[in-house]
């Protein structure tokens, strides 16, 4: 028996790859413009909300669980960090007071889930309408602006165009990131590298394949358990800080379904809703793959919601990959675990 | 040289003494005295329902025992929990093994306590301490690589690896050569060589009489909980060793007279599925025939494939001369055929619902008051009629039919499993571990139930680790091994050793014989 | 032996029937407690004319709650529901306006047909490809939304067939301040078809049997995807009736309502005491958790709260009802398995 199985498999990659490079070369096939070095930086400053609340999403769903309530919990830390400007606080004060928020809400979920055992879809469709009915209670349900000065060095520093910056003013601005692309990348290397590198994955994989004997191994089940809403929170708040940057404006339903795309990416990223599998690379793949469906059919000038319909069908013939995938895991061997 | 000689002079690693533990019914432990030393292999065995698992979970801290003492390295344990027995010193290899399949080797070795610096892991030092780690073991896996890729004799090393890497120097073996091949149990065998040299003292539990022969320094042998006996490897034969694992007095509890067999009700021809092969066999009418065979040896396997819940490669399966040409439960029981799960509270009956409920759920069209098409009106007043009916006759132990049958003791819940056949009418049963679980009362019920049965024409395969209730019940015997059929009994001719002979992979006596005339 | 005993001391007894009817128990402490603070403030709430308008609400949310409760029954969910509803409205196009001209039953008929053969393509993608119902109803969901959308684009199909507004609110009789409209009559009768279907037919055993224990039901014979399937053309249909209800009731069809509707059926559902994991809710809780959620609506209405506020109260009644539930059923057992010896 040949222990030693270099050949590929196709579970090497995240799954959401293989649905994401089949709908960039559809795109670029298809639709003009669409393989552009001006619509890639688009791509990479618009898709950037979603990609971090895909990453958030991922948490949960590896144990096992699911956050029902993250686009609820974007509306109601921007809310907060809407009311902070507006009155007059700092932008990196009200900016952290807004991801505090965010993080705590996640924290009662997972206290909910894991301490008082209520189960997860129950316990965050419950705090989706709670997260929403306090959004629309701290902003009485209208768009809170604030005075352009409270978050002038955010809106700069996230606004700016870095390659401008660095090598000059072009006469053909060609490709641009901006401070806003500088910001997420962070936030998305912080967040792999918080997984890969510390615990958290082996101990979150741990968790979703067998709580019980996580726990025998000497894992700290509660704190990872727990932990992995408080990080869905804590994107929610990162993602709201985004929107917030973008409009110039907090609305209290501003994040309100964006938890389903964010499971949707998660979920064609090879997030499987029994948990222990699953990547953060795979979500932020399937996050752009769900992002360059829009971004194709807006140019292609058709109706937006032909975009729904591309994007439903592709969670299915996601499902499907998935599924053909770990059967070719179970053909070639081992996997008896 | 065995470590029996150099035993009288060190210190035990793990001492048992006067081990009691039991459960509602049963008496599973019963004033076991067990000691380790250190660089021996000791090797447990005994029949299914021994007491050796049991044993092992006392020692790995998830049951605590009645009464009796453990002590490790001379200290007392006073209280005991996996995590307790894993910082003692004490790694358990189970055979359904414990690792994360989508993670790497090395991040499995080290799964809840990984080389830090800081809140980093230091992955490059984990990987390369598992590859020395590996290497010691005779391994050259690639510790970066996932565990899923590997194959299951790789996996059970890394489970020996993880339990190394905690500084155990106790290992409990449960069945580890169960699903290795003979390449992979040589190479397991030599690191067991390599690990006595350090000292590493080793409970083994297997049913491979060779491999005690081959492995082992001393051999304890259990039987209904008890002690049998505990002796040197190279003190005991073969023979002597099998009659020690059998020996006990069949008791009269089985009230089974044989009927004159008609004509076979079911046949199973050639059958080959994923866990068996070629396997042949016939149950007539008035006939309790007997299935044994260790745990593993594909007994289930063959009655899931043939009643329709796996699919099989080749084969037939013929009820009453008719071939079955779908291979569903709702096939079979349309035949008349059924199967009475070894899970039954998972696969038997649904539990959070009532008795009736699961009793009715195969024969629903019995208690229509008008239907159209397959759509039909239950009428309650049928329902409770046939209920009533069965509980009395199965004597079923529940003051209501309306009892969620969660609440049901085991033996009562089998009856309503039964129950829920007969009132679907089904002529051939097989039941798969029919008493598991049950107290001596009502295993007696169920045994004269099944006399009952056979009586009025039915056919009944009974799949059993009991040799009692095999040698108790059984017209005729068949055995089974590594997913064969090994040879076949008649009742008369059939004792304890000749079956166990048999189960564990021996030849037949007869077969020897032969094999000694050519 | 204790094979007959039926003992239960009297005070057991009444423990037992409230820990069985948990969800009666909250609709009572709910509106007393509405009740009590409107009288504070002298206010009449409970009147007549209220509680018919009440009723009438809570039919309509009974129907989507009931649409829902066939597939959590299963032990999966529809978020399809809402889609379903717009869709089948659109594409039974201008027969459903009042313009088109037609009998009513012809829109009628073409969107029950159409409903339930959604739902059986639901159950087809759940069953054959095995897709978990989350994702395969929220697929369907997108996609469905997406079609609608696409179909009318910002148009709207106003002054619907005028029969059909009669189905939706139609005013049938009225005794003693209290008033019984169509929807009720209509609900009513589908909650008497379904609750008889569930509670005595071999289909209804099969999908609660099947929804407990999923593998001993196809272990006893039981077709099980047959069964589910059937639980998703059900629930089909049900969206279908809701569709024309809900699409009477407010007299339009567009491509943006019933946006929130499977979340709602949820609610319902969850409140009116059924399992997410299947094999347990009946249709009767299912109708008392849409009267509970209509209560306190028109109970925060009518002390003047705030719409966003009465979604915090649902999300926190969600969750302290399902922990509620969780903990009676554990005390059910318990006080039954004592009972035994």
């Amino acid at each position: 028996m040949n222990s030693r199985n270099k050949s590929f498999r196709f579970s090497s990659l995240p799954s959401s790859t293989y649905i994401f490079v089949i709908l960039l070369v559809l795109f670029s096939i298809t639709v003009p413009n669409f393989f552009t070095p001006a619509n890639f930086s688009t791509i990479l400053e618009q898709a950037g909300v979603l990609v971090l609340i895909s990453i958030g999403a991922s948490f949960p769903i590896m144990t096992g669980g699911i956050d029902l309530a993250a686009g609820s919990v974007i509306s109601l830390c921007g809310i907060c960090m809407g009311v902070f400007l507006h009155n007059g606080i700092p932008d990196y004060i009200a900016v952290i007071g807004g991801v505090l928020v965010g993080t705590l809400f996640g924290f009662c979920n997972g206290y909910l889930v894991h301490k008082i055992k209520v189960p997860p879809f129950i316990t965050t469709f419950g705090t989706m309408g709670i997260a929403e009915s306090l959004a629309n209670f701290f902003s009485d349900s209208r768009t809170i602006y604030w005075k352009e000065n409270t978050n002038v060095h955010l809106i700069r520093a996230l606004k700016t165009d870095l390659l401008e910056i660095w090598f000059g003013n072009g006469n053909s601005k060609l490709f641009s990131i901006s401070g806003i692309v500088l910001f997420i990348f962070l936030v998305v290397a912080a967040s792999i590298f918080i997984f890969n590198k510390t615990s958290w994955k082996e101990n979150i994989y741990a968790i979703g394949h067998n709580i019980e004997s996580a726990r025998l191994c000497g894992i700290k089940v509660l704190k990872f358990s727990i932990g992995a809403y408080a990080i869905s929170g804590c994107m929610s708040g990162i993602a709201a800080i985004l929107i917030l940057v973008r409009s110039n404006c907090a609305t209290p339903i501003m994040g309100s379904g964006m938890e389903f795309q964010a499971i949707v990416a998660a979920t064609i990223g090879g997030n499987v809703a029994e948990g222990g599998k699953g990547s953060i690379p795979g979500s932020i793949i399937g996050a752009f793959a769900i992002f360059i469906i829009r971004n194709a059919v807006n140019y292609l000038g058709l109706n937006s919601f032909v975009s729904m319909i591309i994007t439903g069908i592709t969670l299915l013939l996601g499902m499907v990959i998935n599924e053909l995938i770990a059967a070719q895991d179970l053909r070639k061997g081992g996997v008896r675990v | 040289m065995t470590t029996c000689e150099k035993g009288e002079l060190m210190e035990p690693l793990l001492e048992l003494k006067g081990i009691s533990k039991s459960f509602p019914g049963v008496q599973a432990l019963d004033d076991i005295n067990l000691d380790l030393y250190p660089g021996e292999v000791h090797v447990l065995i005994g029949e299914n329902g021994a007491g050796k698992s049991t044993l092992m979970k006392i020692i790995s801290g998830a049951y605590q025992s009645d009464e009796g003492t453990m002590e490790v390295d001379g200290k007392q344990i006073t209280k005991n929990s996996p995590i307790i027995s894993e910082q003692l010193g004490i790694g358990m290899i189970y055979q359904e093994l414990n690792l994360i399949p989508e993670l790497s080797v090395a991040k499995n070795i080290f799964l809840g306590h990984p080389i830090k610096k800081g809140f980093v892991n230091q992955d490059k030092k984990m990987i390369q301490k598992s590859r020395e780690m590996l290497k010691q073991l005779n391994m050259d896996v690639d510790p970066s690589v996932l565990v899923k890729t590997l194959g299951v004799g790789t996996q059970q090393m890394i489970e020996i690896t993880k339990a190394l890497s905690r500084e155990a120097n106790i290992l409990v073996f449960d069945e580890p050569t169960s699903s290795l091949a003979d390449a992979e149990i040589h190479n397991l065998f030599h690191v067991i060589r390599m690990l006595q040299e350090k000292g590493i003292g080793m409970f083994y539990i297997s049913h491979r009489l060779e491999e005690i022969f081959e492995i082992g320094d001393r051999v304890t042998i259990l039987r209904d909980g008890k002690k049998i006996q505990t002796t040197a490897v190279k003190d005991i034969n073969m023979d002597q060793l099998i009659e020690k694992i059998a020996g006990r007095k069949i008791e009269n509890l089985y009230p089974h007279t044989r009927k004159t067999p008609g004509k076979p009700l079911l046949q199973i021809n050639n059958l080959s599925g994923r866990a068996f092969k070629n396997v042949s066999l016939h149950v007539d009418a008035g006939e309790i025939v007997g299935m044994s065979g260790l745990v593993g040896a594909g007994r289930t396997e063959v009655a899931r494939a043939a009643f329709g819940i796996d699919k099989y490669f080749s084969g037939e399966v013929i009820l009453n001369d008719k071939k079955l040409k779908k291979c569903s439960p709702r096939e079979s029981v349309k035949h008349g055929f059924c199967l009475l799960p070894e899970n039954r509270k998972t696969e038997g009956l649904a539990l959070p619902r009532d008795v009736s409920e699961n009793m009715l759920i195969s024969a629903l069209d019995q208690t229509f008051s008008f239907k159209i098409g397959s759509f039909g009106v239950v009428d309650p007043k049928k329902e409770s009629a046939i209920v009533s009916q069965y509980i009395s006759s199965l004597k079923i132990a529940t003051p209501t039919a309306r009892k969620l049958t969660q609440f049901l003791s085991g033996g009562t819940q089998q009856k309503v499993v039964l129950a829920k056949w007969l009132v679907s009418k089904c002529k051939v049963f097989i039941f798969d571990e029919p008493t598991r679980g049950i107290d001596v009362g009502a295993k007696s019920e169920i045994y004269k139930l099944m006399d009952t049965l056979v009586e009025g024409g039915a056919a009944i395969l009974m799949i059993s680790s009991d040799l009692s209730e095999i040698l108790g019940m059984s017209d005729r015997i068949y055995v089974m091994c590594h997913g064969e059929i090994n040879g076949e009994f008649d009742a008369d001719e059939a004792t304890q050793s000749g079956i166990l002979q048999l189960a564990f992979g021996q030849k037949g006596k007869e077969a020897d014989e032969n094999e000694q005339q050519e | 032996m204790r094979n007959n005993e039926k003992g239960l001391s009297w005070k057991n007894k009444v423990k037992y029937t409230a820990y069985r009817s948990s969800t009666i128990v909250i609709l009572l402490l709910v509106l007393a407690f509405f009740e009590i603070i409107n009288m504070v403030r002298g206010n009449n709430y409970l009147t007549m004319n209220n509680i018919s308008i009440i009723i009438n609400q809570a039919s309509f949310l009974t129907l989507v709650g009931l649409a829902q409760l066939l597939v959590v029954l299963t032990g999966g969910i529809n978020l399809a529901i809402g889609s379903i509803m717009v869709l089948v409205c659109i594409m039974a196009g201008q027969t459903i306006s009042e313009d088109g001209n037609v009998f009513f039953l012809i829109p009628v008929m073409i969107i029950l047909v159409l409903s339930s053969a959604i739902g059986w393509l639901t159950g087809a993608v759940v069953t054959k490809r095995r897709i978990p119902s989350f994702i395969a109803t929220f697929a369907i969901m997108y996609v469905f939304r997406g079609i609608g959308w696409i179909t009318m684009g910002r148009s709207v199909i106003y002054r619907i067939n005028p029969a059909i507004r009669f189905l939706a609110g139609g005013r049938l009789f009225s005794f003693a301040g209290f008033t019984i409209t169509m929807p009720v009559v209509i609900t009513l009768f589908i909650l008497l078809v379904l609750g008889f279907v569930l509670k005595k037919s071999s289909f209804g055993r099969q999908l609660y049997f099947t929804g407990s224990n999923g593998v001993s039901s196809r272990f006893s014979g039981v077709p099980t995807d047959k069964i589910v399937m059937k639980a998703y053309i059900l629930s089909g249909l049900l969206c279908g009736v809701s569709a024309v209800l809900y699409t009477g009731r407010l007299n339009a069809v567009e491509p943006s309502m019933y946006g929130n509707t499977h979340f709602d059926a949820v609610a319902v559902v969850l409140i009116g005491g059924a399992s997410m994991a299947g094999g347990r809710g009946d249709v009767w809780s299912t109708a008392v958790g849409a009267i509970i959620i209509t209560v306190i609506q028109s109970g925060m209405n009518s002390i003047q709260v705030p719409s966003e506020f009465q979604t915090f109260v649902l999300g926190v009644l969600i969750i302290l009802s399902v922990i509620l539930n969780q903990n009676l059923q554990k005390k059910k057992d318990i006080l039954e398995n004592d009972t035994k010896d």
